[in-house]
Order: C-alpha cells, then sequence, then structure tokens
C-alpha cells in the first residue's frame, strides 16, 4: 500500500480534490459534469420521503424475489 | 470430435463424463483455438496451458477411476482477469496491482473449480474493468472476432471475444454498467447480468461496489443457467450476498414461455439508431413466434435514472482508487484515470441522495413499468457496432459524452439492480449486436427459459470458422 506519508493533506479552503494534479480544463469539464448530475439530484431529493433509506434498495429487491417465486413463469402472472 | 469448440460446456461436460472425448483432447483444442483467437483479438492476458493440460489429465485419470463427478468436469474455461487466484496476482488489467498473490481463490473461481471446470488463462478487460468499449491504453486495445477494426465492447472484453470465436464455451465477467451485456452484443453472444446480490464478490476486482455484479458470457443460454447455478447463492465473504434460495435453473430451462409479455418502452428505445430499433423489433418478432405477447411499457424517466448511476457510479469508484489516484496517477490509462478524476467531484449529499433513491426507484419500476409485463426489452448499444477508431477518445473531453452514449441502456439498469439476459440479434450476415430482456428481481430461470426458446429459432453461431 502507499506510505501514508506520501499523501498530501488538504489545506483549508482549498479547491475540491486540489490534490488531483489535472490539468485545469479536465478539472473544468468535471466540475461541470459533477453541477449537471448535482441538478437531478436536488430535484430527486424534493421527491424522497424523509425516511427513505440506502437499504431500501435490498430490501424492495428482496421482497420483489418473493413476488416472483409466487408467479413463476405462469403465463401472464401478475404479482 | 472434429467440433468440440462449438459444444456448450453442457455437452461437452457430458461427452467427456461418458467417455467420448478426454479432457485432455478437448484442453489440447480450446488452447489452440485460444491461441488463434489471440492472434485475431487480443483476447488473452495470461495463457496457463501447460497447468490446464496436467489438470486435463488429472481429470481424465479420475473420470477413468470413477472419481471425477462434477458439473463441468474437465471442461476447459477462461476468465476476465479480475478474481483472486490462491498464489497469483491478478492484472486487473492495469499497472497497478495487488502487492502479493491472493492468499485464496474468488468465490466464483472456487465454484466453478468445485464442479471440475479448468481455467487455461485470464482474458483481457478494460484497465480496472472501468470502459464500455474494450480499448486498454495500458494493455492495448481488445479486436472484434466478427471484424478485428471493430470494438468488441468492454469491460469483460476478452470473455467475449473467446466465446464468439470458439475458444471457450462459457467465462466469468463482471457488469458495473455494461460490461457483461455490451461485450456480449458486439461479440454476438449471451450474458446473465444477474441480479445485484445474487452472485458473491468476493475476491474479484471492486469497481463500484454498490453496482458491481459478477455473471457470465456464453454462446449457449443452457451455459449461463448451468453456471449461474454454480455461482449463486449466499457467502459469509460477501455481506451482500442474498440468502434467498438458489432456483434449478436447468430444470426450468423448459419452462413454458407461452403468453408472457415483453413491454417495449417505445420513448427510450427511440433513441437508438434506427438501425438499433430495427434490430428489437426484429428480435420482437421471433420472441412472438415463439409465444410471447408484445405489450407497451414505460419505464421511469430514463435519463434520471442514468444522472442517478452517475452519482452513486462516480464517488464509488474514485473512493476505491482514491489513493492510487493520489500515490500513482502517472500509472493510470489516459480514459481510466479522467473518469476517476470526477467522481470526487460529487458532492456527499447528492451520493447519497442517489443511494437514498434507489429503493424508490426500483419499486416504482416493479409496481408500474413491470405491472403487466413479464419482462422489458431493450437495446443493449445505441448504435450498430463502432469502430474502434471511433470511440479511440482516450481521456479528452469528449469522453464523457462518447461513453454516456455507449452505456446509454445498460448503465441505469444497474442502478435498479434488476437481471438482465442479452441475446444476439439476427444476423443475416450482418454485424453483431443485441438486445437485452430485463426482468423482475431474482427471476433469472425466467429469462433463461425465454432465451431458451429464442435460441430455438436463432441458433448460437461462432465468429469465425472451425478451419479459420
Amino acid at each position: 500500500m502507499a506510505d501514508p506519508s506520501s499523501i498530501k493533506p488538504a489545506e483549508a479552503g482549498a479547491e475540491a480534490a486540489a490534490y488531483l494534479d489535472m490539468p485545469a480544463e479536465r478539472r473544468a469539464l468535471a466540475k461541470a459534469h459533477a453541477a449537471m448530475l448535482a441538478e437531478t439530484a436536488g430535484r430527486v431529493a424534493l421527491e424522497l420521503p424523509l425516511g427513505a433509506d440506502v437499504d431500501d434498495f435490498r430490501r424492495v429487491l428482496a421482497a420483489g424475489a418473493r413476488r416472483e417465486t409466487n408467479a413463476g413463469t405462469k403465463p401472464g402472472a401478475t404479482p | 470430435m472434429t467440433d468440440l469448440v462449438a459444444l456448450s460446456a453442457r455437452a461437452l461436460a457430458a461427452a467427456i463424463r461418458d467417455g467420448r472425448v478426454s479432457s485432455l483432447e478437448a484442453t489440447q483444442a480450446a488452447v489452440h483455438r485460444l491461441a488463434a483467437c489471440h492472434e485475431l483479438t487480443h483476447c488473452i492476458v495470461s495463457l496457463e496451458a501447460a497447468d490446464a493440460l496436467d489438470a486435463a489429465r488429472d481429470t481424465d485419470a479420475a473420470i477413468a477411476a470413477g472419481g471425477a463427478a462434477g458439473a463441468l468436469a474437465g471442461v476447459p474455461l477462461a476468465h476476465k482477469d479480475m478474481f483472486d487466484r490462491a498464489g497469483r496476482i491478478a492484472s486487473w488489467g492495469a499497472n497497478i496491482r495487488a502487492d502479493s498473490p491472493a492468499e485464496r481463490d474468488a468465490t466464483v473461481i472456487s465454484a466453478l473449480k468445485g464442479a471440475g471446470a479448468l481455467q487455461m488463462a485470464t482474458l483481457h478487460l478494460t484497465e480496472f474493468a472501468y470502459g464500455p468499449t474494450g480499448h486498454n491504453y495500458v494493455l492495448g486495445h481488445a479486436r472484434n472476432p466478427w471484424d478485428p477494426a471493430r470494438i468488441t465492447g468492454g469491460s469483460s472484453a476478452g470473455t467475449a471475444a473467446a466465446v464468439a470465436y470458439g475458444a471457450i464455451p462459457m467465462g466469468l465477467g463482471s457488469d458495473t454498467g455494461g460490461s457483461l451485456r455490451l461485450p456480449a452484443a458486439c461479440c454476438g453472444v449471451t450474458s446473465i447480468k444477474p441480479t445485484w446480490g445474487r452472485v458473491s464478490r468476493a475476491g474479484a476486482m471492486p469497481l463500484a461496489p454498490a453496482l458491481d455484479t459478477i455473471g457470465l458470457i456464453a454462446r449457449h443460454v443452457e451455459d449461463l443457467a448451468v453456471g449461474l447455478g454454480l455461482l449463486a447463492g449466499p457467502d459469509p465473504r460477501d455481506p451482500a450476498a442474498a440468502h434467498l434460495a438458489v432456483p434449478d435453473y436447468v430444470a426450468r430451462l423448459d419452462d413454458p414461455v407461452q403468453g408472457l409479455r415483453v413491454g417495449l418502452d417505445e420513448t427510450v428505445t427511440s433513441e437508438a439508431h434506427p438501425d438499433v430499433q430495427r434490430m428489437v423489433e426484429e428480435v420482437l418478432a421471433v420472441l412472438e413466434k415463439v409465444g410471447l405477447r408484445r405489450a407497451p411499457c414505460a419505464f421511469p424517466d430514463w435519463q434520471t435514472i442514468d444522472h442517478l448511476v452517475q452519482l452513486v457510479q462516480l464517488p464509488d469508484a474514485a473512493a476505491a482508487h482514491a489513493v492510487f489516484l493520489r500515490t500513482r496517477p502517472q500509472d493510470y490509462g489516459p480514459q481510466v484515470r479522467a473518469r476517476l478524476e470526477v467522481g470526487h467531484f460529487i458532492p456527499a449529499v447528492d451520493h447519497l441522495t442517489a443511494l437514498r433513491a434507489r429503493g424508490t426507484y426500483v419499486e416504482r419500476t416493479l409496481d408500474r413499468t413491470f405491472k403487466d409485463i413479464d419482462v422489458a426489452i431493450l437495446p443493449v448499444l445505441a448504435d450498430p457496432l463502432p469502430a474502434i477508431a471511433d470511440l479511440d477518445v482516450g481521456g479528452g473531453p469528449s469522453v464523457q459524452a462518447a461513453m454516456g452514449r455507449v452505456v446509454k441502456f445498460t448503465r441505469p439498469v444497474n442502478y435498479l439492480g434488476l437481471p438482465t439476459l442479452t441475446l444476439p440479434v439476427p444476423r443475416s450476415g450482418g454485424l453483431p449486436n443485441g438486445i437485452q430482456l430485463v426482468g423482475r428481481p431474482f427471476a433469472e430461470a425466467q429469462l433463461f427459459a425465454i432465451g431458451q426458446a429464442y435460441q430455438r429459432e436463432v441458433p448460437p453461431e461462432l465468429a469465425r470458422r472451425l478451419d479459420a
């Protein structure tokens, strides 16, 4: 693994990911892409219930599996 | 037998078991064929012929003694070079590798070994499995066995090329944004991206763990069923591996498919090239011929899901590589480095929003998109099979847009975590391409039954003649 002393700590007020050796153009493109995605994140956040949780994903998949088990491949089966 | 390499893994295993061919003969033929494939496609990372031939002799001896009963006993395979094997260091398709050999096999490698399968090589992948085209600026680019000027798709490029060429009947790959489906489609073969959590990731190189899915590429759907039956199930080494019962996929290959409904979201599909839309229609015609009924469906807003999956993937991958990006940035190829850097600019709040919304979006998809259908059909590639030169963008300013177009129909499905079977389109003499059938969670058996019925009408093909 890398020697921890070789990793520079971020300075207070430093630009995001200042530790990355990126040319200015690539940094600008990366920021623009993140900003575009942030617009979607902001919109989606408004519609999420407060209780939405990262574990919901696995719970919903497992619940879907139970429906599949019940439905099998029976033609036209509706859960 | 002169057509060993055209057999399915299941048929080859039966032939070896019944004494119609030896594992040694099969492995010699496969090694020869794989070497020829490599000449054309650059598919091999490491050829391990001597070890494989020794293992084949051992298998033949065990069979002669009545002691080798695994489902794939003596069958030579090869896999994407990203899985731990005891005593070895996987290349990850990169300059940066693990410091020391793996102490034990990845769970999926153990499962295949346990079934008696042999491994004769490790195969090409995009650097760190982070790229959808088969370009690799460290190893060199992979080339398509149907047309070496065309992309293989990635990141499981070598596996798909070797399967299509007839060097192996199936092999392992992984899929974080399309890395099983894209190479399968580009090379005209099949793949299964199982439901997220169906197969253990223990010992597999992580890319974006919230999305990473281990699966298989094969020419025959029946081999996907055999293989997934071996790989699926809980694993103490991977807490995300689901504890749900594993169906007998092989026994269910012949489940009736008549009356099953296949949904087409015309709004989403309309964003594909007109030729690709025609391919989807051709596949739908075959599916209707075998008894499925076509129905409309509507996914949640596709671009929103595509943004959400990036909000998960970009920081997830960046975090996995944070230490190397800080200490060894010069050891990355330009494309992977540029893509990994972007993840550092995603705020944690946006990343968590995407993760918190995931259950809601899957629920919405199941309740609405799948309300009146059993499976959904989508393109895999947005365009006809691209040339390597056309997508050779390195880490330049067009990389996000170019790669985004390639994964347009695959990456969002990783956010939903749903199982997906890739099938080749009827080729009619043209270049290969593929479609994906998306199923409900853990409904892989149903996908296999549909795929099996489809392959009775559209049989698997080899990219090159056996005398090539």
